[in-house]
C-alpha cells in the first residue's frame, strides 16, 4: 500500500527512482513487479542488485523486499505470455555475477511482454543480445563446472565438492549431478555463497546455506589425502605428450581460476 | 619380458603411457539417463574433464588392458621388440579405476584398448571381461569406448559391441603400402573387415529400434548436393572409393593363411559380411550396438602420402563404413629404424591441423575432398586454412548477400562457423541485416567482411582480387600458424610486426581454430 501512494504524490519526470533488491531470485523478480508499475506510469527508472559500489546519486531510491505473490506473477507472465526459453534467458542472467544483471532483465521483459515468443529470436535487438550474450556466459560457466568439479569422499562416506563458481550455478548443475550420482550421497558447496547443494541417494536434491559450524568442517577435511586422487594425479601426469606439451592450449580449455580446487593441480 | 607384481598406481601409469598415443578421447554421441541403483548417464554432446600439459582433453580413462604385445608394428612403443616394463590390468582392476574416479567427476568413462596378447581374439576375449563385469555386475551407465583388434573372431567383437557406445579399429596408416612397411602383422583386409561387421552391427540395430541406418551427421548436410553425405554422391562414388581404400594392399598377412574375403564395395544396405548374429544375453538386457558410432585413425607423416590422398581415404571412409570420425595422429618419432623418420623428426603439428580442419569441411560445411585438394595440388597451404584457400581459388563465388545467400553458400564463406550461419538465417526472418547487426548477433566479420555484401554493399571498398585478399588473409593467419606449430612457446609482440599481423587474433579465435569452427 505504501508504494501506491508514494506513486501518486512523487512528482514524474524530474527524477530516476532506483529498484535495489537482494541478490536473489525472488527477490529480483519482486523488483522488476514493482519497477513495471512506476515504469508504465512514466517514470524513469533503474534496476539493480544490492551492492555497497553500486551506489548512485540524484535518483529516488526503493529498496524492494521479496514478495512471493509478485515474483510467482512476474514468473507466470513470462511463462505464458513470452516463452520457456525466455524464462530461461531470465533465470540464467539472474544467476550471474554481472552487476546490472536486473536492469539487463528488465530491457529485455519490455520487448518481450511487447513481442511475444518471437522476440528471444529478435538478435538484433540490443536488449535482447544482451540477456542473451549475458545468460550463455553463465551457462558456459555452469558447463566448466560440470566438467571441472571434483568431488572426495568424506570419512562418513558421503562424496563432497568444493567449487568457487563466479555465477551462482549450484542450480544450474544440480539435474546433472542428481541423474549422474543418483544412487550416491553427495554435496557441492560454493565456497563463495557458503550455499550446499545436499543429494541423498534416490532422492531429489535441495539447496541450502550452511551454517559456520558446518562450513567449517567441510573446509577442514583434507580432500587431497585420498587414494584415487593420488592415482587420478598419477593418471593425469602420464596421459600427457611431452613431445606435444602446449600449456597456452591447455589454458584457453582450462582458464587458471578454475584450478584452485580440481584434484589433479593439488598436491 | 616377464611381468613382475606391480603395485595399481604403477600399473595405471605403465598403461596409461602406454595408452596416451591414441587420439580419440571424445565421449559424444549418446543420451543415456542414469537409473538407479546404477552410476552415471551419457550426454550426448559429451564433456570433457580435464585437460593434460599438451592440451588435448581429457574425457575419458585412456587405458591398456596389456601392453604386452607380439605384434612388431615399427612406429609403436609397445611393438613386441621393445624392451619395457610390462604390465596388465585384472579386469576387477580396470572396474575399480573407472568406478571410482567416475564417482569423483575425473572421468566420463573409460577408453579401453590394449597390447596383442597371444594373439587377437584371446586380448579380446579379457577386454570383453573386464566391460561385462563392469555394465553388469557394477552397473556402470557412463560412456565406454573399446578399441576392436584386427584379426580377432567377429564373435567377441559382435559381443563386445553392445557393451560399448564406440568402438574404433584402427586404420594405422593412410595406405597398404604403408602397413606392409610398418605394420607387418596387419593388412587393410584384417583392418577393414572388422570396421565393416561393426558398421553392419550398428546399421541392423538402428533399423531395430526404428531409425535410419545410418549415423545422424550435421544440420543440414544430408541435404547439400554436393557433400559427401548426400545420397548420389554415395552410390556415385562408391567403385571409386573401393580403390582408394585397397591402395596398395595385397591382402597378404605375415604368418597368416586366412582368407577374411571382405566385399570392400558392399553397399551398407547389402549385408556381404554379416554382423555377427544374435547376442541372447545383450538382446534381454535391451542394449544397444556401438550406438555413438565407430572411428578410426591414422598416423601422418611415418609414410610419404599426401595431403590428398589422406583425404581421400577418410571421405571414403565416411562413405562406405559411415564411420562417425577419423582422427589423424601426428607421427611421434618414439623407435629408432631404418624404415621410419629419424627420431629427431619434429611432430607434423601445422599438418595434422590442417587435416582437422579439412576434416571438419567434410563433416559440416559440405566440402569434398576434391574441391580442397587434387593430384596437382596435393597438399594444403601451410600459410592459410583450407577453406580460405578454397575461396581465394572460387572468388567467382564471392561476394556472397548476406539477406539472399542460402544455408550452405553462407558456410562457404571463411570466417562464418555452422554457428554464425545458423544465426544469421534465423535473424533475417525478422528483417534485412547489415553489418553492424552481423557484429550484434555475433558474427565475427574479421575474415567474413572481405567476402560478404549487406544489401549490396561490402563493408572495406576493397576489390575482390585473389592477391588482395590472399594478404589480408595470411596476416590474419600468421600468429594462429606460429601458434600452433610452437606450442610449448610464449612470444613476445615485437614493435616490428615479423608475423606480418596486421591485428591481434584474440584467443577466442584460436580455439575456434584448433577446434576447426572457421
Amino acid at each position: 500500500m505504501e508504494t501506491m501512494l508514494n506513486i501518486r504524490e512523487t512528482n514524474p519526470v524530474t527524477e530516476v527512482h532506483r529498484f535495489v533488491c537482494e541478490d536473489e531470485f525472488g527477490a529480483m523478480m519482486s523488483c522488476v513487479y514493482e519497477a513495471w508499475r512506476w515504469g508504465n506510469r512514466g517514470f524513469p527508472v533503474e534496476l539493480a542488485v544490492e551492492n555497497e559500489d553500486n551506489y548512485r546519486l540524484f535518483c529516488v531510491e526503493h529498496r524492494v523486499e521479496y514478495d512471493e505473490e509478485r515474483a510467482k506473477k512476474v514468473i507466470r507472465s513470462i511463462r505464458a505470455k513470452i516463452s520457456e526459453s525466455a524464462f530461461q534467458l531470465v533465470y540464467d542472467c539472474a544467476m550471474s555475477a554481472y552487476p546490472e544483471k536486473v536492469q539487463v532483465i528488465y530491457d529485455f521483459l519490455r520487448i518481450g511482454f511487447l513481442r511475444g515468443a518471437s522476440s528471444v529470436d529478435c538478435l538484433t535487438e540490443e536488449a535482447v543480445m544482451r540477456i542473451v550474450e549475458i545468460a550463455r556466459r553463465v551457462g558456459n560457466e555452469a558447463h566448466r563446472f560440470i566438467q571441472f568439479a571434483r568431488f572426495s569422499r568424506l570419512p562418513e562416506g558421503i562424496l563432497c565438492s568444493l567449487i568457487e563458481p563466479r555465477s551462482n550455478v549450484l542450480t544450474m548443475i544440480a539435474p546433472h549431478f542428481s541423474d549422474r550420482l543418483i544412487s550416491e550421497n553427495w554435496m557441492i558447496v560454493d565456497k563463495k555463497r557458503r550455499l550446499a547443494l545436499l543429494h541423498q541417494a534416490d532422492s531429489p536434491w535441495y539447496l541450502r546455506s550452511l551454517s559456520e559450524e558446518e562450513f567449517q568442517r567441510v573446509l577442514s577435511f583434507d580432500r587431497d589425502r585420498e587414494d584415487y586422487a593420488d592415482l587420478w594425479r598419477t593418471f593425469f601426469d602420464h596421459v600427457a605428450i611431452e613431445q606435444r606439451r602446449n600449456p597456452r592450449c591447455q589454458s584457453n580449455f582450462m582458464p587458471k581460476w578454475y584450478r584452485t580446487n580440481m584434484t589433479e593441480f593439488r598436491s | 619380458m616377464s611381468e613382475r607384481a606391480y603395485t595399481l598406481e604403477e600399473k595405471l601409469a605403465i598403461l596409461s603411457d602406454a595408452a596416451k598415443y591414441d587420439v580419440a578421447c571424445t565421449s559424444s554421441g549418446v543420451d543415456r539417463k542414469g537409473k538407479s541403483g546404477q552410476l552415471g548417464n551419457s550426454v550426448s554432446a559429451g564433456i570433457c574433464h580435464s585437460f593434460a600439459a599438451d592440451g588435448r582433453c581429457i574425457t575419458l580413462l585412456k587405458i591398456l588392458m596389456t601392453n604386452e604385445c607380439v605384434f612388431d608394428c615399427k612406429y609403436c612403443q609397445n611393438r613386441a621388440s621393445n624392451d619395457i616394463p610390462r604390465a596388465t590390468f585384472t579386469p576387477e582392476e580396470v572396474c575399480t579405476l573407472t568406478m571410482e574416479f567416475y564417482r569423483r567427476n575425473y572421468i566420463e568413462g573409460l577408453f579401453l584398448s590394449s597390447g596383442v596378447r597371444k594373439n587377437p581374439t584371446a586380448t579380446m576375449e579379457q577386454m570383453f571381461q573386464a566391460l561385462y563385469l563392469l555394465r553388469v555386475k557394477y552397473g556402470f551407465r557412463g560412456y565406454i569406448h573399446v578399441k576392436g583388434v584386427p584379426g580377432a573372431d567377429p564373435a567377441v567383437i559382435r559381443e563386445i559391441g553392445y557393451l560399448a557406445d564406440r568402438m574404433s579399429v584402427n586404420l594405422e596408416l593412410p595406405t597398404g603400402d604403408g602397413l606392409r612397411l610398418l605394420a607387418p602383422h596387419k593388412t587393410r583386409k584384417t583392418i577393414l573387415t572388422p570396421i565393416r561387421q561393426i558398421q553392419q552391427g550398428i546399421a541392423e540395430d538402428r533399423e531395430r529400434i526404428g531409425i535410419s541406418r545410418r549415423m545422424d551427421r550435421a544440420y543440414g548436410i544430408r541435404e547439400m548436393t554436393g557433400s559427401i553425405f548426400h545420397d548420389d554422391n554415395l552410390r556415385l562414388s562408391r567403385n571409386e572409393d573401393e580403390k582408394i581404400l585397397t591402395f596398395g594392399d595385397t591382402g597378404q598377412v605375415r604368418g597368416s593363411t586366412d582368407d577374411y574375403g571382405i566385399n570392400y564395395g558392399a553397399d551398407t544396405g547389402t549385408s556381404v559380411t554379416s554382423s555377427g548374429g544374435l547376442v541372447p544375453w545383450a538382446e534381454a538386457r535391451g542394449l544397444s550396438y556401438v550406438p555413438a558410432g565407430q572411428s578410426t585413425q591414422m598416423i601422418i607423416g611415418a609414410t610419404g602420402e599426401t595431403d590428398y590422398q589422406i583425404m581421400r581415404v577418410t571421405e571414403s571412409l565416411y562413405r562406405q563404413f559411415d564411420l562417425k570420425r577419423v582422427f589423424f595422429s601426428g607421427y611421434i618419432p618414439l623407435n629408432e629404424d631404418a624404415v621410419l623418420p629419424s627420431l629427431d623428426t619434429p611432430v607434423p603439428l601445422l599438418r595434422e591441423h590442417r587435416l582437422y580442419q579439412a576434416d571438419w569441411l567434410l563433416r559440416f560445411y559440405g566440402f569434398r575432398a576434391d574441391e580442397l585438394l587434387s593430384e596437382d595440388r596435393p597438399d594444403f597451404n601451410v600459410l592459410v586454412d583450407p577453406k580460405c584457400d578454397w575461396a581465394l581459388r572460387h572468388l567467382e563465388y564471392f561476394p556472397v548477400e548476406v539477406n539472399r545467400a542460402d544455408y550452405a553458400l553462407l558456410l562457404r564463406v571463411p570466417g562464418i562457423g555452422v554457428k554464425s550461419a545458423r544465426r544469421i538465417v534465423q535473424a533475417r526472418r525478422n528483417g534485412r541485416l547489415d553489418f553492424p547487426d552481423l557484429k550484434r548477433i555475433g558474427v565475427v566479420l574479421k575474415r567474413a567482411a572481405y567476402f560478404l555484401t549487406c544489401n549490396g554493399r561490402q563493408m572495406y571498398p576493397i576489390a575482390i582480387e585473389e592477391d588482395v585478399l590472399t594478404w589480408c588473409l595470411i596476416a590474419d593467419e600468421g600468429k594462429k600458424r606460429w601458434e600452433v606449430e610452437h606450442p610449448g612457446e610464449y612470444r613476445q609482440l615485437s614493435l616490428f610486426d615479423d608475423m606480418q599481423l596486421t591485428m591481434m587474433p584474440t584467443v577466442e579465435d584460436c580455439g575456434k581454430s584448433l577446434y576447426g569452427q572457421l
